[in-house]
């Protein structure tokens, strides 16, 4: 058994009180095993990792035993883990791009585990010899290969910032691998990428696991990518193993409720259209989309930066359109122009339908976190009754009933109801909000003006598959009921097939 | 769960508020009248009747701390107030509108900036006269460009936050944008900044008063009293030790305050 851990508990002691991360967890794993670690964001995997790394803070403590190769990391002295990280555990983060320094060429710093390795005076024949320079830049050359970057030698001389996201977290496998260690923990590792290339790294992994026998304990809140490569899987919730088992069984007979789930949400059918309606709620029409990019030198003509172009589409009356694409294919820009928010495009963009609203995809940061919810959801009521009081005053006709304070009010908790929140959220600050509670906000905000065209933004891709699932529930009913028009953008092809009638792809 | 106690808070509170009951007090009612003055009690020690001394005129210092107290915290606190909503009116409108606008505000803030402050403060007061509301007008405008500053940086971070898009969407005027969706955020920044504010003006006043441009005689201010107090230091150095600690302790609690609250989350 290459690890073993034993009934493994984690806590953080905070100022406000003691949480338990993991709860008595018990696992083993073989050379040369792919392990999936599936939960949601709480449910302990990350700190699990973390801990095999150890890597905790130190507001952190452990008690239970974790083993590798049957020696107990917990008695080891700090030199005898400096050891064994990067030599026989290594570990790839989610964000390639913080993990890597900025400043530093990434060939230099994936020699740097070369450098820091080759001193160690214990010498197994693996990485201890002493190399030469030329030797050095030679083996990571190689291993640049190993995980295929292009054109290993100009990668070599390059900046983070200077490679694709991709590119980046495969220059991070590179540096896990350079010391050639048994175990490499993937903490997320393809979370932070566009699905295509999300598919090669994990080939990639797959492809590094046959031919060098590295065992892989790849931690990730998508079933997914646990089903593409991995053997064995754990699956946890809230700081506890409550399923294991082969991927085959966990995916084709779940015992566990929590399990079900999971696997529920992942195994969504298509929707079914049945739309048959020609009116439209929005036409574009030979939209293009620029940034005005500013000129640096005086005089020079400002350039322009095309996000889009010749764009023609319409969402008809009751429709939900997907507009896919990768990330920086211009997707949240366009929504943007749709919604006047930016301002540089050429063409035509025609609303049949009032006050065309928006729901963002990072709900934490479209609340005010200084406001309560009450407050926040009554803000667009204000605006109107703000609004007709001056239409009123300036002599206008056809006035509609201006609602008083308290029917407002009984409009903002009406509002909850229909988002399925309870009504004692009126007092609560954003903060206090869990992120698909917030997004149920955002989706009542959208609405609270009663418009009937809505653009989502990705609207549940920062959340886990379980309430991603509840929420896109939430929005297909409202969308049903209140008779919506919808604008889904979205990177992610399986939520856009069973949320939409329509789909078209951005370049 | 348990919240950890803000400690530098509630300490911050104490002492600010014992120093304002006293000053509060000496509006009112001193142990001894602040003017009464008495030959043989020049230069008197600390004693029972009299615990901080006397000075040269055998005037009560206690009386004359408690006086001077009151003085320095209105002229601060007006002060600072001044400064602290013209600044983060004109602070917020140059982060907000941006451009041109902006790049002029700024512009004459840092040439504001660029110059020591009592000096600029020197020069206000000598041109308009001395006097307490002289002294309030000049410091206020000295406070204006480092609060305008602080709540342009605070626009500039928070106008992009997406919740400030959100409120466009819904139909915000830019007003309501500036002042109710966006001010909320600012106010631990601004008001802990205010703080530190505060604690400048009572060393400016102080040392306003001390070069004679402040407070007039005979009313009393902390300043003003060290300022007197010099030529004695070494006959009578409770006459400048006791104002010297009242600056002290009041800079002391309101610099606790604000490292309370910008602890607040």
């Amino acid at each position: 058994m290459l690890l073993e851990v034993k009934d493994l508990k984690v806590e953080f002691h905070t100022d406000k009180g003691v949480t338990k991360a993991v709860k008595g967890v018990s696992f083993g794993m073989n050379d040369g095993e792919i392990l999936g670690i599936v939960g949601e964001s709480g449910s302990g995997k990350s700190t699990l990792g973390m801990t095999l790394m150890g890597l905790l803070p130190g507001t952190a403590s452990y008690t239970g035993q974790v083993l590798f190769d049957g020696a107990d990391m917990a008695k080891m002295s700090f030199e005898e883990l400096r050891q064994y990280k990067g030599d026989e555990i290594s570990v790839v983060f989610q964000e390639p791009m913080t993990s890597l320094n900025p400043l530093i060429r990434v060939g230099k710093q994936v020699e740097e585990m070369l450098t820091l390795h080759v001193n160690d005076t214990q010498d197994d024949g693996r990485l201890h010899e002493k190399l030469t320079k030329a030797q050095r830049k030679e083996r990571v050359l190689e291993m640049f290969r190993n995980v295929e970057l292009p054109e290993p030698e100009v990668t070599y001389r390059k900046y983070p910032h200077e490679l694709s996201g991709g590119q980046q977290q495969r220059v991070m496998i590179a540096m896990a691998l350079m010391c050639s260690p048994r175990l490499l923990i993937a903490d997320e590792p393809t979370t932070a990428l566009d699905a295509d290339v999300q598919d090669q790294i994990l080939d990639l992994l797959k492809e590094i696991n046959r031919k060098q026998g590295t065992a892989i304990a790849l931690v990730s809140h998508d079933l997914r990518v646990i089903q593409r490569i991995c053997q064995n899987v754990l699956v946890m919730y809230k700081g506890e193993i409550v399923e294991r088992g082969t991927v085959d069984q966990i995916f084709n007979n779940p015992q566990d409720e929590y399990t079900k789930q999971l696997i529920d949400a992942i195994k969504q059918e298509p929707k079914q259209s049945d739309l048959d309606t020609a009116d439209t709620a929005l036409e574009v029409k030979d939209l293009t989309v620029f940034y005005q990019i500013k000129s640096e030198v005086l005089g020079q003509k400002p350039r322009k930066k095309i996000i889009c172009e010749n764009m023609n589409f319409e969402v008809r009356k009751g429709e939900i359109l997907g507009l896919v694409g990768k990330s920086g294919s211009g997707k949240s820009t366009i929504s943007r122009a749709i919604l006047g928010l930016h301002k540089d495009y050429t063409g035509e963009i025609i609303h049949h339908t009032a006050r065309p609203q928006m729901i963002f995809q990072d709900s934490s940061a479209s609340l005010n976190p200084a406001r309560k919810i009450g407050w926040i959801l009554e803000e667009p009521l204000k605006n109107q009754a703000k609004y007709w009081q001056r239409q009123a005053r300036a002599g206008a006709k056809n006035i509609p009933h201006i609602y008083t304070p308290e029917e407002r009010k009984a409009k903002v908790l009406d509002m909850l109801r229909k988002v399925e929140l309870p009504e004692e959220f009126v007092n609560r600050y954003p903060r206090e909000l869990s992120g698909g509670q917030k997004q149920r906000v955002n989706i009542a905000l959208a609405l609270m003006s009663g418009s009937k065209f809505v653009i989502a933004d990705e609207p549940v891709s920062s959340l886990d598959v379980t309430i991603q699932d509840q929420i896109l529930k939430l929005l297909l009913n409202l969308q049903k009921d209140l008779g919506l028009s919808m604008l889904f953008i979205s990177h992610d092809v399986n939520v856009v097939k069973r949320v939409c009638d329509r789909v078209i792809h951005l370049g | 769960m348990k919240k950890k106690r803000n400690y530098n808070l509630i300490i911050g509170c104490i002492i600010t508020g014992i120093v304002l009951l006293l000053a509060l007090v000496g509006l009112f009612w001193t142990p001894y009248p602040t003017t009464q003055m008495s030959l043989e009690l020049k230069l008197a020690p600390p004693s029972i009747a009299h615990i901080f001394g006397c000075d040269h005129f055998g005037r009560d210092v206690f009386s004359r701390v408690m006086q001077g107290m009151g003085t320095t915290f209105l002229v601060s606190i007006t002060t600072v107030s001044f400064g602290m909503i013209v600044g983060t009116i004109i602070g917020f409108l140059a982060g907000y509108i941006g451009g041109w606008f902006d790049e002029i505000i700024m512009r004459i803030n840092d040439v504001l900036n660029a110059f020591p402050s009592i000096l600029l403060a020197l020069v206000l007061v000598s041109f308009f006269g001395s006097g307490l509301l002289n002294v309030i007008v000049a410091l206020g405008i000295l406070f204006i460009p480092s609060f305008a500053r602080i709540a342009r940086s605070e626009m500039l971070r928070l106008k992009g936050l997406q919740f400030v898009q959100s409120a466009r969407l819904i139909g915000d005027s830019h007003g309501r944008i500036i002042f109710s969706q966006i001010l909320p955020n600012a106010y631990t920044t601004i008001l802990a900044s205010a703080a530190v504010g505060f604690n400048n003006a009572v060393l400016a006043e102080a040392g306003l008063s001390y070069m004679g441009l402040g407070v007039q005689p005979p009313d009393a201010s902390l300043g003003r009293m060290i300022s007197e107090a010099g030529s004695y230091l070494l006959k009578a150095p409770w006459y400048a030790i006791f104002p010297g600690v009242a600056i002290i302790v009041l800079v002391l609690g309101v610099a606790l305050i604000s490292e309370g609250v910008s602890k607040i989350d």
